[in-house]
C-alpha cells in the first residue's frame, strides 16, 4: 500500500492565494485601463462636430483641437467624401457652450508656422452652442510655403521695379554720387523744416489755449490756406480785440513755416529733377526712365520720398556762360 | 500665429500701392510738352525743345502754374541761348523777372537771375553778368539754393573777363569748395578750368595745368565733350605759356581731333550735333 500524498507544507491555501493574486492583477489591468480611459476622456461625455474640407494635408486623426489655445477635443475621424474630406472633431461637452453656432474651425501651428499643427477653433460671437452633427466652417491657414509664396508674390514686383531704378542709376554711376549727394544734402536739411513745424505746432497750442475754440477752429483754418487765416484773423480780432495781435503773430509764424515747408519741397523737386537726367539719354530712355521712375513712386518704400515735380527743368550750367552759343 | 499675421499683414499693407492721383489733363499736356522740350534738348535739337518748352509755357500759362512756368521760361532761355537768340533768351527769362504780380517760388526767381547773368557773361558783358550773379547769390545765401557754385562760377568768370584775375581766383576757388561740398561734379569742374585761366592770366602757368588736368579728368568723366574740348583748349594756352611746346602741341591736336569729330557728326557722320564752343 501506498503512502497518501501530502502536499508541502509550504503550499497550503495555494489555491487561495493564486486566486487572490489573479484578482489584484485584474484589479491593477483595470485601474490601469480606467486611468487610460480617464486620460483618454472615456468616462467625459464628448459631442461630435465636423467640417469639410477641400484638402486635408496636414489633418490627422488625433490632431488635438483647441479653443483659445486650450485642448477641448482632438479629431476623431477622417472620411472621403464627394466634396472633400469631412473631418469629425470631438469636442469635450463641458466646452461647447463656449461654441456657438456659426464658429469656424481653421489649421493652425502653434508656434507661427513651424510649429505643432491643430485645429483652432474660432468661436462666433454669440448665439446657441453648437450641438452633435453640426458642420461648421472650416479655413486653411497658409501653410510656411504658402505664406512665402504670397511674400514673394507681393514683392517681387517690387524689388524688381527697384532693381530696374538701380540699374539705371548704376550705367549712370558717374551721376549716382551727385544724386545721392544731393538728396543727402535735401534730407540734412529736413531737420530744420521739422524744428519750425514743432514751433508752429507749439505757437499753434498757446494761442489755442489762450484764445479757446474760437482761436482753434482759425489756427485749423491758417493751416489749410493762408488767405482763409488772414480773413479768420479779423473775424477773431472782431471778436477778441485783445488776443488779435497774438493771433496775428501766430498766424505769421505759421505762414513763415508755411514758406520754408514749401522752399523745402521746391529743392527736393531740384533734387528729383536732376535724378533725371541720369537716366535720361534722349527720347527712348526719357520713356523708360519715366516708366521706373513712375514704378519706384508707387513701390513702398519709395513712395513716400518722391514728389511730383513740377515739369522738365534743364540744368543750369555755368559752362553756357564761356560765350557764344554758335550751335544750332 | 497671431504677430506672423500682423507682420504680413504690415508687410502687405506697406507693399500695397495708393490709388493713382487722377492728373487733369491740362498737367498731363504740360508734363508732356516739357518732358518732350527736355528730351529733345538733351538731344540737341534745340529748335524743336524750343517749341516743346513753348507749348509748355503756353500751357502752364493757361492753368495759372507759377512754378511750371518759371520752369519753362528758364529752359526756353537756355535752348534760346543755344540757338544764338539772345534777346529771345532774354525776354523769355522777362517772362519771370518782370511779371511783379505773379508770385514765383523764390528758387526759380535765383535761377531766372542767373540765366540772366550767363546770358550777359556770354554776351561779353562782364558788368552786368557780376551785377546779376550778385544779386542771384545774394537771394541763393538767403535761401540757401542750390546754386551757390555755379553762381561763383559765373561771377569768377566775369571778374576774369573784367580783368580781375586775383578776384576771379578767389572766387574760383569758393565756387571748388562750394561745389564739392554737394558733390556737384559739372560744377566742381567748371571751377578748377576758372582757377586754371585766372591763374594762367596770372602767370603760374604750373599750377594752371595742375587744375586744368584735374578738370579735364571730372569732365572726361562726365563724358561732355563741350568741356573736354574747352579743358584741351587752356592746358594747351598753359603750357604753351610754361615754354612747354611739346605738351602744348600734344593738348592742340587732342583738341583738333575732338572738333574735327564733332565737325563729322554735325554732318551726319556720326552722330548728332556736339555742341561746341569756348
Amino acid at each position: 500500500m501506498s503512502p497518501a500524498f501530502t502536499p508541502p507544507v509550504r503550499f497550503s491555501r495555494l489555491v487561495l492565494k493564486v486566486n487572490a493574486f489573479l484578482l489584484v492583477a485584474l484589479l491593477l489591468v483595470a485601474a490601469f485601463l480606467g486611468l487610460v480611459a480617464h486620460k483618454q476622456g472615456w468616462f467625459v461625455h464628448q459631442t461630435t462636430i465636423h467640417f469639410l474640407t477641400p484638402n486635408a494635408l496636414g489633418i490627422n486623426e488625433g490632431m488635438p483641437v483647441k479653443l483659445y489655445g486650450l485642448t477641448v477635443g482632438s479629431v476623431r475621424r477622417m472620411d472621403l467624401t464627394l466634396g472633400g474630406v469631412d473631418v469629425q472633431l470631438s469636442i469635450l461637452s463641458d466646452h461647447l457652450w463656449r461654441m456657438p453656432k456659426g464658429s469656424q474651425a481653421k489649421f493652425a501651428r502653434e508656434a507661427s508656422v513651424v510649429g505643432a499643427s491643430s485645429i483652432e477653433i474660432i468661436p462666433a460671437k454669440s448665439g446657441p452652442p453648437l450641438a452633435e452633427g453640426d458642420l461648421i466652417a472650416f479655413e486653411r491657414s497658409r501653410s510656411l510655403a504658402g505664406v512665402i509664396e504670397e511674400i514673394r508674390r507681393q514683392t517681387v514686383p517690387a524689388f524688381n521695379e527697384l532693381k530696374q531704378v538701380l540699374s539705371h542709376l548704376n550705367r549712370s554711376s558717374e551721376d549716382v554720387s551727385v544724386v545721392l549727394a544731393a538728396l543727402r544734402a535735401e534730407a540734412e536739411r529736413l531737420p530744420a523744416t521739422h524744428l519750425a513745424l514743432q514751433e508752429l505746432l507749439k505757437e499753434g497750442a498757446r494761442t489755442t489755449d489762450v484764445v479757446g475754440r474760437e482761436a482753434s477752429a482759425t489756427l485749423a483754418a491758417a493751416r489749410r490756406a493762408s488767405e482763409s487765416a488772414e480773413r479768420a484773423t479779423d473775424r477773431v480780432g472782431e471778436a477778441v480785440p485783445e488776443l488779435a495781435g497774438r493771433l496775428g503773430r501766430t498766424l505769421e509764424s505759421i505762414d513763415a513755416a508755411a514758406t520754408e515747408l514749401r522752399r523745402t519741397s521746391e529743392q527736393a523737386q531740384d533734387v528729383l529733377k536732376r535724378t533725371q537726367p541720369v537716366v535720361e539719354r534722349g527720347e527712348s530712355a526719357l520713356k523708360e526712365a519715366s516708366e521706373v521712375m513712375g514704378a519706384a513712386k508707387r513701390v513702398w518704400p519709395l513712395s513716400d520720398a518722391f514728389t511730383q515735380p513740377a515739369g522738365a527743368m534743364l540744368a543750369i550750367d555755368s559752362f553756357e556762360a564761356n560765350g557764344d552759343a554758335g550751335h544750332k | 500665429m497671431k504677430p506672423l499675421r500682423v507682420a504680413i499683414l504690415v508687410v502687405l499693407g506697406g507693399c500695397a500701392a495708393p490709388p493713382q492721383p487722377v492728373v487733369a489733363p491740362a498737367q498731363e499736356r504740360l508734363a508732356d510738352a516739357g518732358a518732350r522740350g527736355a528730351a529733345l534738348a538733351r538731344a540737341s535739337d534745340n529748335a524743336a525743345a524750343a517749341l516743346g518748352f513753348q507749348e509748355a509755357l503756353r500751357i502752364a500759362r493757361t492753368i495759372e502754374d507759377a512754378d511750371a512756368i518759371a520752369v519753362h521760361a528758364i529752359n526756353l532761355s537756355i535752348v534760346y541761348q543755344r540757338l544764338g537768340h539772345y534777346a529771345a533768351a532774354r525776354s523769355a527769362l522777362g517772362v519771370v523777372l518782370d511779371d511783379e504780380r505773379r508770385r514765383f517760388p523764390e528758387t526759380r526767381l535765383v535761377q531766372a537771375r542767373l540765366r540772366q547773368a550767363i546770358l550777359d557773361l556770354a554776351q561779353g558783358d562782364a558788368p552786368a553778368a557780376a551785377r546779376h550773379a550778385g544779386t542771384a547769390r545774394e537771394q541763393c545765401e538767403r535761401i540757401g539754393c542750390e546754386h551757390a557754385a555755379a553762381i561763383l562760377n559765373v561771377q569768377a568768370a566775369a571778374a576774369l573777363q573784367g580783368g580781375d584775375a586775383q578776384q576771379s581766383l578767389t572766387l574760383s576757388l569758393a565756387a571748388e569748395s562750394a561745389a564739392r561740398r554737394r558733390d556737384e561734379r559739372a560744377e566742381t569742374a567748371n571751377a578748377l578750368r576758372n582757377a586754371g585761366r585766372a591763374r594762367a592770366a596770372l602767370g603760374d602757368a604750373g599750377s594752371a595745368i595742375a587744375a586744368l588736368e584735374q578738370a579735364l579728368e571730372i569732365d572726361r568723366a562726365l563724358a561732355d565733350p563741350r568741356k573736354i574740348l574747352a579743358d584741351l583748349e587752356e592746358l594747351a594756352h598753359a603750357s604753351s605759356l610754361r615754354g612747354d611746346a611739346e605738351a602744348a602741341r600734344h593738348y592742340a591736336e587732342r583738341a583738333r581731333v575732338i572738333r574735327q569729330a564733332a565737325g563729322e557728326g554735325a554732318t551726319g557722320v556720326g552722330e548728332s550735333a556736339v555742341p561746341l564752343r569756348r
